[in-house]
């Protein structure tokens, strides 16, 4: 017995029954062991809002699109010039190479323009300074990939050299399409390249100079239609690229409780799903700080934190069987928002790295028979042991 | 030989896995009472409050110390099995592994020794698995650690030839702790992880220890007294703490009082009643009311053969005893969510024995005992359990110590 006794600690043993039998034995009061409560909760506000008419973003966008029409701003601070001193220079062509974005592969022409003043990044808007000055023509004919030139008027190396004498004048550069379909080029790849030959050991060489854009970004019109606030549809990314505005009231959530789901529910009710194509789009959610109203059309209007309360690939927060979008909201912001309810001016939500620039999401609003939602499910916290 | 089984043996003891629980009925009130003990002890049923000798140390009763001679250092592990019965169920049986005590004595110049220990009150490890069906189905599981714990350091010392005097001041450790791990059937739900932690702070109180010793026969006595701790709870989980006072426990004086008496050259008998005066009063709870804890001990040793020329057999020490412990809490019935549906008793009842062996030196030792007892009543609480508890106590001793300051 003794010999058995001392060896029990070495090996395992089951406690099914034992764990069974002491569930029964943990008595915690009338409570028992808490209990799950689970509620949604639908809008108070919601609207959804454009980042404004000037985009510093991702891509670069000249065109038009039935309401929507952009062009694309370049400047550069500083130009390169080829030695003129070499044995036979001279100038051939100055261009401008632009990378092209494949994300929107319409073709058409592209013209550039010369800018007739500057501007200041902080409050340029759509239309843009003026640009009278015809610089140059291509056709985009967007097969693939790659860079896609237009080259500049003859004498442009005069032009050139001027600029770089007096770089104020050219303030900078317009790029944009009269007609229909949209193209798109790769910010910070742009250059002004002038080509020349000259003499070396008495054959004529070609040779290149590239000088870098500095700044690009691209302008376009206002929304429209502009939201009203009382849509039944929000625009949720788009050529526009809006954005929700989405205020949930929470105030019945304790303190002493875990957070077991906190879930914004967004329901798809246009056409446009989520598919893979747009393997790389990440929805992201941030707070919003600020006192709105449902008849915002602006970001600017909002104060939103720089962080993001969540960030989902949009295609992990789709469920096609629902058709909704799906995002878990960190447990904290409700608990902060539950005890304190000034403090919640609702979610910002936003598409960012879409693959397709032209598909938006159209989300049920307040006003629809889908209107977004948040799911909230929490336990009271461990009843006391004595 | 021996040598080789005492290092198995220490083996064993030292890669013991954590202990889950000693009793299903810990999960509520303050957990299972803990004798500290060791093994030659807790063979006699735990009857040591009249222990005396150069080795024959008690932990309950802190004059016992006061014949140590060198550096004794003492420690006890407990493996044990459980069977486990209730209604619904089929019977299991398990095991753990527990600690109740350690303690070392120096002895001191002026007839001085003083010890320092470690002793386990109480042990509420648990661990259960429930399905609850509150709001959205989930499945609970807890894990459940800690109790009352002392550390103790003791003096003692020998008055006149016939007085053994000796006190205790003892800090009140411990705490209780238990880990709430909830899973739902939704898997829109998140797991969730909560603690719950009971604590209080570190207070000291005193024991005090008398032996009277007259030839063979030795009458011992213990007082120890009371002291309030007040009670902080934290809930917490990810984001969120709830922290609260929850009232007072208050440790309640007790005491312990026993004599050793011979039956011939080589067998004594001992007997031991031990008392700690929970109450009502020691802690205000709709889950668990108290009563007075009390356990009667009692056994029969007969002692080691010293004789030339006695077989190993007849050298050896061999112990017999028992007791009954009636715990101090008084818990929810079978299917009551609270004290208010009434409350039912545990009362733990156990036949022990036991024996050793005794280095050459005198010094050191192995002591083994073995308890067979019962406790629970499957129709007031809902299962009852019998278990087998191995007692092994390693004491080792540094003799150069010896005659240092006891010519």
């Amino acid at each position: 017995m003794l010999a058995v006794l001392s060896a029990i600690p070495i090996v395992g043993c089951s406690r099914k029954a034992e764990r069974l039998v002491g569930s029964a034995r943990l008595i915690r009061g009338p409570g028992g062991l808490g209990t799950t409560v689970r509620f949604i909760r639908n809008p108070d506000r919601d609207t959804y809002v454009e980042p404004g008419t000037a985009d510093f973003g991702g891509v670069l966008i000249i065109g038009r699109d039935t309401t929507f029409e952009a062009r694309t701003f370049l400047a550069v601070a500083s130009w390169k010039l080829p030695d003129t001193t070499l044995a036979g220079f001279s100038p051939v062509t100055v261009s401008l190479e632009l990378k092209r974005d494949t994300t929107l592969l319409d073709p058409g022409a592209v013209s550039l323009f010369l800018a007739a003043s500057a501007w200041d990044t902080t409050t340029v808007a759509w239309p843009g300074p003026l640009h009278p000055t015809f610089l140059g023509s291509a056709a985009d004919d967007r097969p693939a990939a790659g860079y896609f030139s237009i080259p500049l008027v003859p004498g442009a190396f005069d032009l050139v050299k001027q600029w770089a004498h007096d770089p104020s004048a050219a303030p900078g550069f317009a790029l944009e399409r009269t007609g229909d379909s949209l193209l798109a080029y790769v910010p910070g790849a742009a250059v002004f390249r002038v080509r020349y030959s000259h003499l070396v050991s008495g054959n004529a060489v070609l040779d290149s100079v590239d000088t870098p854009v500095t700044q690009d970004f691209y302008l376009h019109t206002p929304i429209a239609p502009a939201p009203t606030g009382a849509d039944t549809s929000l625009m949720l990314g788009g050529l526009f690229n809006t954005a929700l505005a989405v205020h949930l009231q929470l105030d019945s959530i304790p303190a002493a409780v875990s957070i077991d789901e906190a879930t914004l529910v967004l329901n798809i009710v246009g056409a446009e799903v989520p598919d893979a194509g747009d393997v790389a789009s990440i929805v992201q959610v941030r707070r919003i700080r600020n006192v709105w109203g449902e008849s915002i059309t602006e970001k600017s209007t909002l104060t939103i934190d720089d962080a993001t309360a969540a960030s989902v690939l949009l295609n992990s927060a789709y469920a096609s069987a629902d058709q909704r979008l799906t995002i878990a909201i960190p447990g904290a912001l409700l608990r902060e928002w539950a005890a304190t309810s000034t403090s919640n001016e609702g979610l910002y939500v936003s598409l960012i790295h879409p693959v397709n620039r032209i598909k938006k999401f159209q989300i049920g609003s307040r006003e629809s028979s889908r209107p977004p939602e948040i799911h909230v499910t929490y336990t009271g916290l461990p009843p006391v042991r004595f | 030989m021996r040598a080789r089984a005492l290092a198995f043996l220490l083996a064993l003891a030292l890669t013991q896995g954590p202990a889950h629980a000693n009793s299903i009925l810990s999960i509520g009130g303050l957990g299972e009472p803990q004798l500290e003990e060791p093994a030659r002890l807790r063979a006699l049923g735990g009857a040591g409050v009249a222990e005396h000798g150069t080795r024959e140390i008690s932990m309950v009763n802190p004059a016992s110390l006061a014949d140590v001679e060198r550096i004794l250092l003492e420690v006890t592990v407990l493996p044990a099995l459980r069977r486990v019965s209730a209604a619904s169920v089929p019977v299991e049986t398990v095991h753990e592994t527990t600690f109740p005590s350690a303690r070392a004595v120096i002895a001191l110049p002026g007839g001085l020794a003083l010890g320092a220990s470690y002793v386990a009150g109480t042990d509420a490890e648990f661990s259960v698995v429930r399905n609850e069906n509150a709001g959205a189905p989930s499945t609970v599981t807890v894990e459940g650690d800690g109790g009352i714990n002392f550390l103790r350091v003791s003096l003692a010392r020998r008055i006149v030839p016939a007085l053994r005097l000796g006190v205790d001041w003892e800090a009140i450790a411990g705490s209780y702790h238990e880990s709430w791990v909830r899973t739902f059937s939704d898997s829109g739900l998140a797991m969730e992880r909560d603690s719950l932690a009971v604590r209080y702070p570190k207070k000291g109180r005193w024991r005090f220890g008398a032996q009277l010793v007259k030839e063979d026969w030795t009458v011992g006595a213990v007082f120890e007294t009371s002291q309030r701790l007040p009670l902080d709870v934290t809930r917490a989980t990810v984001g969120a703490s709830d922290r609260f006072s929850a009232g007072q426990l208050t440790l309640p004086s007790g005491f312990a009082a026993g004599a050793s008496a011979p039956l011939g050259a080589r067998y004594r008998v001992v007997a031991q009643y031990r008392r700690a005066n929970w109450s009502r009063s020691s802690l205000q709870s709709d889950l668990v009311d108290f009563r007075a804890q009390q356990r009667f001990s009692v056994g029969l040793e007969r002692k080691r053969g010293t004789e030339e020329g006695m077989s190993f057999r007849g050298r050896l020490p061999l112990r017999i005893g028992g007791y009954i412990l009636q715990w101090p809490d008084l818990l929810p019935r079978a299917g009551a969510s609270d004290v208010s549906g009434g409350t039912a008793a545990v009362d733990e009842r156990a036949v022990t024995l036991g024996a050793g062996l005794v280095t050459k030196d005198n010094g050191g030792g192995l002591d083994v005992s073995l308890e067979l007892g019962s406790r629970g009543d499957r129709g007031d609480l809902g299962v009852s359990e019998r278990f087998a508890r191995l007692g092994i106590s390693f004491l080792v001793s540094d003799e150069t110590w010896k005659g240092t300051f006891r010519k």
